[in-house]
């Protein structure tokens, strides 16, 4: 694709028909999570969208969040979206090493100064001035102030890069602190996760892409068209909830017939994130839906919170300390739950135990 | 490994039992909507995605719409399959891409989906392409 050719020319001169580049543009508002009315200025819009270059940048993380991507459905609506995008920079996927890749970075950086985008997974480690992840001489530090400097946007995929996620986790050896701790001057999109499912990355660089912007974005600058509602929210199992029907064991007449997970673990009232909708793996199912607690990993410090399999209204530590809120129901026990988890997690931290197998057996 | 089709495999599909609440909410949106377009002539869609789904609303929600009288498949970065169901003006799309996964699906109330007339976009050209195919058959027979 020419550098200035808008993404309709470039259809038009593949071949693709109209029927089809209409078809992409339902898929795409679909997987914008925007009401289909939205079709004809989606189409309008992305017939006139310049494809933007993208960095990516990843660095204290495990891979999944770009196995989750690439995992997703290929060739497909991703691939027409990374299509449409420029990516000029990915340590995990480009085929080039050493200072080619580096000057690739940097060229991105001189040529489309204030238009790029930058994608970063993983946290960044500051202790001992970040020696614990250093790429090409530099730390991930300095990468990523040299490559947010002129940037349009940052978008921090993953729990690691939007909230610190599992290096930020108790002890944190490293110092992993999340891109917003440093980069503080761009607008950051927290598209949290471990990993996000792949249609809502895509989803992200689709609006920009459509819209030249970023989305609305809720208080912990998560898009809200994907994090806007709780898990239990949208939970197919909400209606067992309201009727106070729970599963107690994992194997019990209740998991059997579907009921709610609340009394297993489930974190969905505390947890905003699209699986209860979107779901995983060409649209499947999501934890939930195959029997297991939300494990909450789109919110920060989930890994702190405590055994996955404690439920919400019973966290770590003295049951005397358990304040009254903690009594209330629902969306009220998330509210209050957030106040009580910010105000003990020192507290939990230090009592902190490892899950083991013994866990499980003891819930079932 | 390309998509779920190559993992063997099958997903079991229950006999579909009596609509859900959920299915029942669907179906009165849809019902609001139909007397919306007779009333005001705008025309409406649902995104099935955007929906919470129990194992088995989805089935439920076909059999309920049931099939009417008009299918068809569109060839377009994949198949579609578009049917509209046994209520008029209640149309069934599925979008797939090469591989067969579904990139989107979607409920629209409306005498037909745009996406079936033939595009304004591509009519223009359409007399050339004509010729072109005309010359081409009369030079390579």
């Amino acid at each position: 694709m020419a550098d200035n050719e808008t993404l309709g020319e470039q259809l038009r001169r593949q071949g693709i028909s109209r029927r089809s580049f209409l078809k992409f543009c339902a898929a795409t508002t679909s997987l914008m999570a925007l009401p289909p009315t939205m079709v004809s200025a989606v189409a309008a819009a992305l017939e006139k969208a310049r494809r933007p270059s993208v960095i990516w940048l990843s660095f204290q993380e495990c891979t999944g969040c770009t196995e989750s991507l690439t995992r997703s459905h290929s060739p497909t609506l991703e691939s027409l979206i990374f299509g449409a995008i420029s990516l000029d920079y990915h340590h995990t996927l480009q085929a080039c090493a050493g200072h080619f890749a580096e000057h690739l970075r940097t060229e991105v950086i001189d040529k489309h100064p204030g238009e790029y985008l930058v994608l970063v997974d993983g946290s960044i480690p500051t202790r001992d001035d970040g020696v614990y992840s250093t790429i090409a001489g530099m730390t991930n530090v300095q990468i990523l102030e040299e490559t947010a400097a002129q940037a349009a946007a940052v978008i921090a995929v993953g729990t690691c890069a939007a909230f610190g996620g599992l290096p930020h986790a108790d002890p944190n050896p490293t110092g992993a602190v999340p891109v917003s701790d440093i980069i503080t001057d761009k607008p950051i999109i927290n598209v949290s996760g471990c990993p996000p499912i792949p249609t809502v990355i895509t989803g992200v660089l689709a609006h920009y892409l459509t819209f030249g912007g970023i989305p609305e974005l809720d208080e912990l600058g998560r898009p809200l068209m994907f994090y806007g509602d709780s898990i239990h929210d949208r939970c197919y199992r909400r209606p067992f909830y309201d009727k106070g029907l729970f599963a107690k064991t994992f194997d019990d007449a209740g998991a059997r017939d579907g009921w709610c997970l609340y009394e297993l673990g489930c974190k969905g009232p505390t947890t905003h994130n699209a699986c209860a909708t979107v779901k995983w793996n060409e649209g499947t199912s999501f934890p939930i839906e195959s029997g297991h607690p939300c494990l909450g990993c789109s919110e920060p410090d989930f890994w702190d919170a405590g055994s996955f399999y404690n439920p919400l209204s019973a966290p770590i530590g003295d049951s005397s300390d358990w304040a009254a809120p903690a009594i209330a129901a629902g969306a009220a026990a998330g509210a209050a739950l957030g106040l009580y988890g910010r105000r003990h997690k020192a507290d939990a931290e230090a009592r902190r135990e490892p899950l083991t197998a013994r866990d499980l057996e003891d819930k079932s | 490994m390309n998509g779920l089709q190559d993992i063997t495999v099958t997903v079991e599909e229950g006999a579909v039992g009596e609509p859900s609440a959920q299915v029942l909410a669907i179906a009165s949106e849809i019902a609001g909507q139909l007397e919306a377009w007779l009333a005001t002539g705008e025309t409406a869609s649902i995104d099935l995605r955007s929906l919470p789904m129990a194992p088995g609303d989805y089935q439920a929600l076909k059999a309920l719409l049931g099939e009417g009288e008009v299918s068809a498949r569109l060839e377009a970065l994949g198949p579609s399959d578009i049917y509209e169901t046994a209520v008029p003006g209640v149309w069934w799309l599925k979008h797939r891409n090469a591989n067969d996964e579904v990139m989107a699906e979607l409920i629209e109330i409306t005498d037909c989906p745009g996406i079936l007339r033939t595009q304004a976009e591509d009519l223009s050209s359409a007399p050339g392409q004509l010729r072109e195919r005309m010359q081409k058959a009369t030079v390579e027979p």
